[in-house]
């Protein structure tokens, strides 16, 4: 049995961490915690970390112990440089929650890009982490909706890179701006959002850690993760009707089944397809063919079959990626954004020029 | 010794006051002195001096008198000029006859002279001379009344009547005259009715019965009572007075009346004869005085039996010692009144409730009363089946909401940050 940390950093973090550990009840009632138990296959420690009092409040299936309040006003108002020096400050505090619950044989530590406090954290926690343990780091990076604003912009650049930077074993992205283009069933927006990311975890965790034949293990998903740019994603498909497994497999690759935009089969450099479902749907030449097709555009291909009594046949695929046009576009973007903000502070100092010049007369008094 | 000196001074004093007071009763009066013709008589009182015969020769002057009593000739005697012969009077008196001179030839006559003696002359109220004698006289007799006060019953009830009825009769000798009756007022009596009454002044016969009241006494007070005697003066013929006569003093026994009472009538009634128990039933007492008089100080005591509990009741009632009450300081004729309240049963059984009246019925007595509910079956309240199941039935679902709900607390802990 895997021991798994899951640390969510900073609102966004918080809430996907509590999604998931909303998914692990099953039920997808408020009530849930009061009569279900989570049902993690492996031994789960979750840990939310947030400046921001009333985010922590509001998580509803994160245990009172499992989150960690770092005093600093309400949030460090998306300002990184606040946001590094809050965790510097708290660093052997933090540190120590993740000492006490140990030792574990993987971390995921879930965050904003855009965000102070949580794309603040997770570089230095991440490399923090890399130095004290040898287990796998991995980071799950949500974008942020385009529209928010170039501030935001500005920090995912240099967040992304910082997290790069930090040592961890993988970026899986999520996307806000792809994941709401895709409507369907994000409804309200963050919650859809959320548990998307929440479902595909869980599947996650549950295929690292199955007892079952012919199943992937941490040390494929390692493999995967380290291939490319370092960046992955996850795709997923569920079939609510007797679907062929064939289908449910493409779905899984399609845009809709995917947390980040990009086309598996130019972009990706390694994968890892679980099949799950009742046997009468698992018809291994479908499901080799449709794994056959991928790997002959990627590289590697993990496949893993997990055979589950009277369910419909459900798909998750993690792959990486050897580039990420997406990406790209948002870097010019942030580019511009950075520029504007620069501009924008440039401004401010002129401004306080004009009042140099009003405080020349300080303290004169007019003649007539 | 002085003292004793002043002391016989005064007695002496009195003494010779008193002598010369009864000088005149004891002195000798001349009642007359004149002549009296032959066969003319002088009447004193119911004497008379009849002069008989008048003997005018020279040598034997003097006249031949005859003394009667009323009719009877209780002496005679021949008395010369000069000569005087006396008789007794009356009880004491003595009357004394001297003959002065005669004369006359064709109607002989003689003076006398009449001496009075030992005799108090207001009691003379005849002395005249009666022209033909003694047969000519008329006398004064005694008239006696006898006066009757009847009663037509000897034992009333107070507030009845009595019929009253006074009689006279005259006993004596003579016709009494100027009869005046005087009946007084009774005591503890009032005067309800008069049919007869004739108090006079009136004359009676010999032997004459009248009727002189006849009225009705209403008795006011209870006893035996005797009635004050009726009165009458009188006089007889000749004007003499006599002592009054005083009739008998009927006694007659007053029982005390009947007081009129209250009577109180009470009524006690269960809203419900059978109810579960931890329920409450009302008590309606109606209290009703269907006597003659207003009863007081009527107190009615609530029992409230053990296993029950008074509740609450109307304004009337009110706890004293933890008992509930109710006192009226009276109640009137024909009143009614009707006062509820309830009780709550608190075990199971059979019961009933007692108010306990007692009052007084205005004729001082006291009475004590009591009016019972018909029995009150409190039977297994309405949740009592739960007690009588084990223990475990209901002390397992308790567990359980305790578990529950210690586990929602838990919950809640767990997740509250
Ligand atoms: N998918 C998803 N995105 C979220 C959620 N909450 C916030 N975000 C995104 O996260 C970004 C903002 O970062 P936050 O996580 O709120 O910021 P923080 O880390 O708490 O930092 P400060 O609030 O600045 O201290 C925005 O781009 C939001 O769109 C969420 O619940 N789900
Ligand atoms: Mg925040």
């Amino acid at each position: 049995m895997l021991n798994v940390l899951i640390i969510g950093n900073g609102q966004c973090g918080n809430r996907v961490l509590d999604a998931i550990n909303k998914e692990a009840f099953g039920k997808k009632s408020k009530f849930a915690k009061f009569y279900s138990k989570q049902k993690y296959k492996s031994n789960v420690e979750t840990i939310a970390i947030n400046t921001a009092i009333n985010d922590l409040k509001e998580l509803e299936f994160t245990k009172a112990k499992d989150r960690v309040h770092i005093p600093h006003l309400h949030g460090v108002g998306a300002n990184r440089n606040v946001g590094k020096q809050v965790f510097e400050e708290n660093k052997e505090h933090i540190t120590r929650k993740v000492e006490d619950r140990g030792p574990f044989d993987v971390a995921f530590v879930i965050t904003s890009s855009s965000g102070g406090t949580g794309s603040s954290f997770t570089p230095l926690l991440v490399k923090e982490l890399k130095e004290r343990y040898d287990f796998p780091v991995y980071s799950l990076v949500v974008l942020p909706f385009r529209e928010e604003g170039t501030l935001y912009l500005q920090n995912t650049a240099f967040s992304l890179k910082e997290i790069r930077e930090s040592g961890t074993d993988g970026i899986i992205l999520a996307d806000n701006q792809f994941l709401k283009d895709l409507g369907g069933n994000v409804q309200s927006a963050y919650d859809g959002i959320n548990g998307m990311i929440a479902e595909r975890m869980m599947f996650l965790l549950d295929s690292m850690d199955s007892e079952m034949m012919m199943v992937t293990d941490l040390g494929d998903f390692q493999t995967v993760m380290a291939g490319g740019a370092g960046l992955a994603t996850i795709g997923y498909y569920r079939a609510d009707k007797d679907l062929p497994v064939k289908t449910a497999i493409q779905n899984a690759l399609a845009p809709s089944g995917l947390l980040f935009s990009t086309n598996v089969y130019e972009e990706a450099s390694r994968a890892m397809v679980i099949i799950k479902g009742d046997n009468e749907y698992l018809s291994i030449d479908d499901i080799s063919n449709e794994i056959e097709k991928l790997s002959a555009n990627v590289g590697h291909v993990f496949k893993g079959i997990i055979v589950r009594k009277g369910e419909y046949p459900q798909v998750l695929v993690v792959s990486t990626m050897e580039s990420a046009s997406e990406i790209e576009n948002l870097y010019n973007v942030a580019i511009d954004a950075i520029g504007q903000e620069r501009e924008k502070k440039n401004r401010i100092e002129n401004e306080k020029e004009v009042d140099k010049a009003f405080s020349k007369i300080d303290g004169l008094e007019p003649h007539y | 010794m002085m003292k004793t000196g002043k002391n016989l001074l005064r007695i002496l004093g009195i003494v010779l006051l008193l002598a010369i007071a009864t000088e005149g009763v004891a002195a000798d009066s001349e009642i007359f002195n004149d002549t009296i013709e032959r066969g003319n008589g002088y009447q004193i009182n119911n004497y008379v001096i009849d002069v008989a015969d008048v003997f005018t020769e020279e040598d034997s002057k003097g006249a031949s008198i005859y003394i009667y009593r009323k009719n009877e000739e209780i002496d005679n005697k021949f008395l010369s000029v000069n000569d005087t012969y006396s008789f007794d009077f009356e009880d004491e008196g003595e009357v004394t006859v001297k003959i002065i001179k005669t004369a006359g030839s064709a109607l002989p006559r003689a003076q006398l002279s009449i001496v009075l003696s030992d005799y108090s002359l207001q009691n003379l109220h005849t002395n005249k001379v009666i022209n033909g004698g003694h047969d000519e006289a008329t006398f004064a007799g005694t008239p006696i009344l006898d006066i009757n006060k009847n009663l037509d019953s000897d034992t009333i009830k107070s507030g009845e009547t009595v019929k009253v009825t006074v009689k006279v009769q005259n006993t004596g000798d003579d016709k009494a005259t100027d009869v005046v009756f005087s009946d007084p007022m009774q005591e503890n009596f009032v005067l309800e009715e008069t049919f007869v009454d004739q108090m006079g002044p009136m004359s009676i016969e010999v032997d004459e019965t009248k009727t002189i009241a006849v009225y009705l006494l209403k008795a006011t007070e209870s006893g035996n009572l005797t009635l004050k005697p009726t009165t009458a003066t009188f006089s007889n013929t000749v004007g003499q007075d006599f002592s009054q006569a005083t009739s008998n003093t009927p006694s007659i026994t007053v029982e005390a009346a009947e007081k009129e009472k209250a009577v109180l009538n009470l009524t006690n009634q269960a809203s419900s004869l059978t109810i579960p128990r931890g329920d409450t039933v009302t008590s309606t007492i109606n209290i009703k005085n269907t006597g003659e008089a207003p009863a007081e100080t009527v107190n009615i005591n609530l029992d409230i039996p053990d296993g029950m509990e008074y509740v609450e009741g109307d304004n009337e009632i009110e706890i004293i010692d933890g008992a509930p009450q109710i006192y009226l300081e009276s109640l009137g004729e024909g009143q009614e009144k009707e006062i509820s309240f309830s009780v709550k049963a608190n075990e199971m059984g059979t019961y009933n409730l007692s108010a306990q009246l007692s009052y007084n019925n205005g004729a001082d007595e006291s009475i004590n009363t009591e009016a019972i509910t018909n029995n009150i079956h409190v039977k297994e309240g309405r949740f009592d089946f739960l007690l009588n199941l084990p223990i475990y039935v209901y002390v397992l679902p308790i567990l359980v909401i305790i578990g529950v709900g210690g586990w929602v607390f838990y919950k809640h802990r767990e997740y509250k940050f």
